[in-house]
């Protein structure tokens, strides 16, 4: 018996240390999965992305400075395109939130101005450009004295939703000529681009910084790199890509249309070309590919086939490659969008019909993603690594 | 007749099995416990969600907020009774009615061990555990030699219970023919050492999943028969150890493994009983009296009371048969049942709150109510769904809201299957109520799971 004893201690020690042992070699030698992507998301995708990001940004504050400082037709054509350029680029970059708890998204791109953002009756139905306005027409200490980093209240006076609003609206360029009101537009808009260039250049360190940690924690858990990039890419897909791209101006949600909602409402001939950046961005995580789309290396689909993760469809009675169906979806849509108007606002006035259906293919996505996806590759979606039975 | 009134009235076996058992049980949730607050799981699953999912008919246990640390002081502190045998009866009632009173705070943390726990901590409150080598005895100045033998049989009767009703239960078709959820949660454990390279092949999820239930289904009775029992030990310990390697599944291998000690002849635990008394330098010459056999003060009730436990632990767990539709699918009559690691289930659930007059809507935004875990619960467990669809009409009415209708749109994913639609998006589960009844607003599952 006495041998019986030792032997479940020794069991039971041996068992403790081969835990501990697994986790160092989840982060060392997991030889295919997901240290590989890790690195072709980080250095292929994240830090070029940022990197151009950055070209546009600072090329931005220099149109605007230009702007600024001779408010003219010439000067506001270039800082026009010099922001479609940047909100463009924008759309590679939307998606990987790491480097801010409090994200970087809502503060770059939450539209329409002046929305409000946490579950709300009828969240659309009183939402106008007042609030922007009201802060334009206050004294120019008070607009100096606005603060940007509220997590509530300011994300959607800030922006390219507000940089639209400034430079993009119809008569805008008087605002910036007329006494009355150019101090303030000036002042303004200088807030807004310097805040823009400021939350570009933190997530750009943070992401060069911090590059060989986040790969380095290649692991299986609520807290590694890849289950954390998963998450804030489907987030992105949801929220950022779905709800506001599609959802809100259709109101599919609400049943009410609101052309205000479409993305850079004041230049919309531009909303179709930051969907479909937007798609090629959601693409590119999936399959690995680089920024610059030369090459394609590691993604969720080599994990997806490396895994030979299937799908049961029982009324086929047959067991279908969820890589397929997932390039299935993409492919709707593709197709779906192909339909829809240049402008969005032209499509959502003339057949919303239309918005919805994109919606619904995206949303086949989400969903494909969020259950069969996250199951096959282990992808943790809560943020407590509790027990299971 | 004449054969059951013997074995309860004169069989007997040594106290020190249970004495054993004490220790190991008072050592065991100790630590647990501790475990549990060093995670900082009290915080993130009893203090900061807004609203918690309770169990049908106890709605009225609500968290204690800040104050659940207390709950697990208290508890913590009933396992040290435990453990010395000091005030063993108040103390195993406590720990009962603790662990239990937290359990019950939010079913987003069921797990069918924790459930284990709650069951045969309610078993012991009515054991003497504290018969021997306890302070209990010592200051009673009377310790007992034996005690009826169908104390320690019931313990091992809640045991066999547990392992052959989750052997049972793995005998359908999705875990023998499709090898499924096995197949889906070891394909990604590639990396381990040694193992790792079957990990991905199909073989040996079957393999796995045979085993497994063959390994469920007759354990209880290798840890019954002397001549198999150290062999059904070893099993015991490398299934558990092999568990604990592949899942995250917490204490309760080292549970199972030191629960199944129990099965063992009674010179074990008194061996066991030795070494502990040598190590702490327990003194032997203490005077206490010894008596040969522990008895009783109403043994009619307490039987009455544990059988009618035991009855319904054999039962309750066949519930489901109630219930059409598939059992995994609807999870009608699936708790409390030992299915265990049956389901690799995931969903996406979203809700609009209608106002049936107007017609005017909105989206929920899921993660201004709910934590991210409890989210991931809600989204394939129709139960949850409808409370949370009440918690949101509730809420809602609150803010001055009327004619409210809450309308889910609800995807799932069950055993590698592709996901499908699986609440009615037409019905208004404000309307529905939760009870026994059958929800016939849960969508069938488009194939069929044979077997239990």
């Amino acid at each position: 018996m006495k041998k019986l004893l030792s032997f479940i201690i020794i069991i039971l020690l041996v068992s403790s240390c081969v835990k501990v042992k697994d986790r160092d070699i989840a982060t060392t030698t997991d030889n295919f999965n997901r240290q590989l992507i890790l690195n072709n998301w980080v250095n292929n995708l994240v830090i070029p992305a940022y990197a151009d990001f950055k070209i546009k940004m600072d090329n931005l504050k220099l149109e605007s400075t230009a702007f600024v400082n001779t408010p003219t037709t010439d000067t506001q054509q270039e800082l026009q395109v010099a922001m479609f350029e940047a909100q463009k680029v924008w759309q590679h970059v939307a998606m990987f939130e790491l480097q801010s708890s409090n994200g970087t998204r809502i503060y770059m791109n939450t539209y329409p101005i002046d929305r409000e953002t946490s579950t709300n009756p009828s969240p659309n139905s009183n939402e106008d450009d007042r609030t922007l306005e009201a802060n334009l027409s206050e004294s120019l200490t008070e607009i100096n004295n606005i603060s940007f980093e509220n997590t509530s209240g300011t994300i959607d006076e800030q922006g390219f939703p507000a940089l639209d609003y400034l430079i993009n609206k119809e008569n805008s360029l008087s605002k910036f000529t007329d006494n009355e009101t150019a101090e303030n537009y000036k002042t303004y808009l200088n807030k807004v681009v310097d805040r823009m260039v400021d939350l570009t250049n933190r997530a750009n360190t943070y992401w060069t910084t911090n590059a060989s940690t986040i790969i380095a924690n290649s692991g299986s858990s609520a807290t590694a790199s890849f289950d954390k990039m998963a998450n804030d890419y489907i987030n992105y897909v949801e929220q950022g890509f779905r709800e506001n791209k599609i959802a809100n101006s259709s109101g599919k949600r609400d049943g009410i249309e609101n052309i205000l909602a479409v993305e850079g409402y004041y230049s919309s001939e531009n909303s179709k070309i930051y969907f479909n950046e937007a798609f090629k961005a959601v693409k590119n995580f999936y399959y690995g590919t680089s920024y610059d789309g030369t090459k394609t290396n590691e993604g969720i689909k080599d994990y997806l086939d490396y895994l030979n993760a299937e799908v049961y469809i029982s009324s086929e009675n047959k067991d279908v490659k969820i890589s397929e169906q997932i390039d299935a979806k993409f492919s709707e849509i593709e197709n779906t969008v192909a339909t829809l108007n240049d402008d969005f606002v032209i499509q959502v006035t003339e057949d919303n019909s239309k918005m919805y259906n994109a919606f619904n293919v995206v949303q086949e996505y989400v969903v494909l993603i969020k259950t069969n996806t996250f199951q096959a590759l282990n992808v943790k979606i809560d943020y407590v690594d509790s027990d299971g039975d | 007749m004449n054969t059951i009134k013997d074995y309860i009235q004169n069989n007997t076996t040594k106290a020190a099995s249970l004495a054993a058992f004490r220790i190991l049980f008072g050592v065991l949730m100790l630590t647990s416990l501790i475990r549990f607050v060093a995670m900082d799981w009290v915080e993130q699953l009893y203090v900061l969600p807004k609203w918690h999912f309770t169990y049908y008919g106890f709605a009225w246990v609500q968290t204690l907020g800040m104050y659940t640390y207390g709950l697990f002081a208290l508890a913590m502190l009933a396992c040290v009774g435990i453990v010395l045998g000091y005030k063993y009866r108040l103390s195993i009632i406590l720990f009962f009615l603790c662990f239990t009173y937290i359990e019950l705070i939010d079913k987003t943390t069921y797990l069918n061990h924790y459930y284990f726990i709650s069951v045969l901590s309610f078993l012991l409150c009515f054991l003497p555990l504290n018969a021997t080598f306890s302070l209990d005895a010592l200051k009673k100045g009377i310790q007992y030699t034996y005690v009826p033998k169908w104390t320690v049989d019931s313990i091992k009767l809640v045991l066999g219970i547990v392992y052959f009703y989750a052997g049972l239960a793995k005998l359908n078709s999705d875990w023998l023919l499709r090898a499924q959820p096995l197949k889906i949660w070891l394909s990604t454990k590639t990396d381990l050492p040694i193992v790792g390279q079957f990990m991905n092949q199909s073989w040996f999820h079957y393999a796995m999943s045979w085993s497994g239930a063959l390994y469920d289904l007759s354990i209880p009775f290798l840890l019954l028969i002397r001549k198999t029992r150290p062999f059904a030990f070893v099993a015991v310990v490398v299934f558990h150890v092999f568990t604990r390697v592949l899942f995250n599944i917490g204490m309760f291998p080292y549970i199972m493994i030191c629960a199944t000690l129990i099965f063992f002849d009674s010179s074990l635990h008194q061996k066991l009983l030795k070494h502990i008394q040598k190590t702490l330098i327990i003194p032997t010459n203490v005077k206490v009296s010894v008596q040969e056999n522990y008895r009783y003060k109403q043994p009619k009730n307490i039987l009455f009371v544990i059988s009618l436990f035991l009855i319904i632990q054999l039962f309750l767990p066949f519930r489901n048969l109630c219930y059409p539709g598939e059992l995994f699918w609807t999870e009608q009559g699936y708790r409390f049942s030992w299915r265990v690691m049956l389901m690799e289930k995931a969903g996406y659930t979203t809700f609009t709150v209608k106002d049936s007059v107007s017609g005017k809507q909105f989206h929920v935004k899921n993660s201004d109510f709910l934590t991210s875990f409890q989210i991931k619960q809600m989204s394939f467990q129709p139960d949850f769904i409808l409370e949370y669809a009440h918690l949101l009409g509730d809420h809602f009415k609150s803010q001055g809201h009327q004619n409210i209708q809450i309308f889910a749109e609800s995807y799932v994913a069950l055993n590698g299957r592709l996901n499908q639609l699986y609440i009615n998006p037409k019905v208004d589960l404000y309307k529905e109520e939760e009870g026994f009844h059958n929800k016939t607003w849960i969508l069938p599952l488009n194939d069929e799971i044979k077997g239990f």
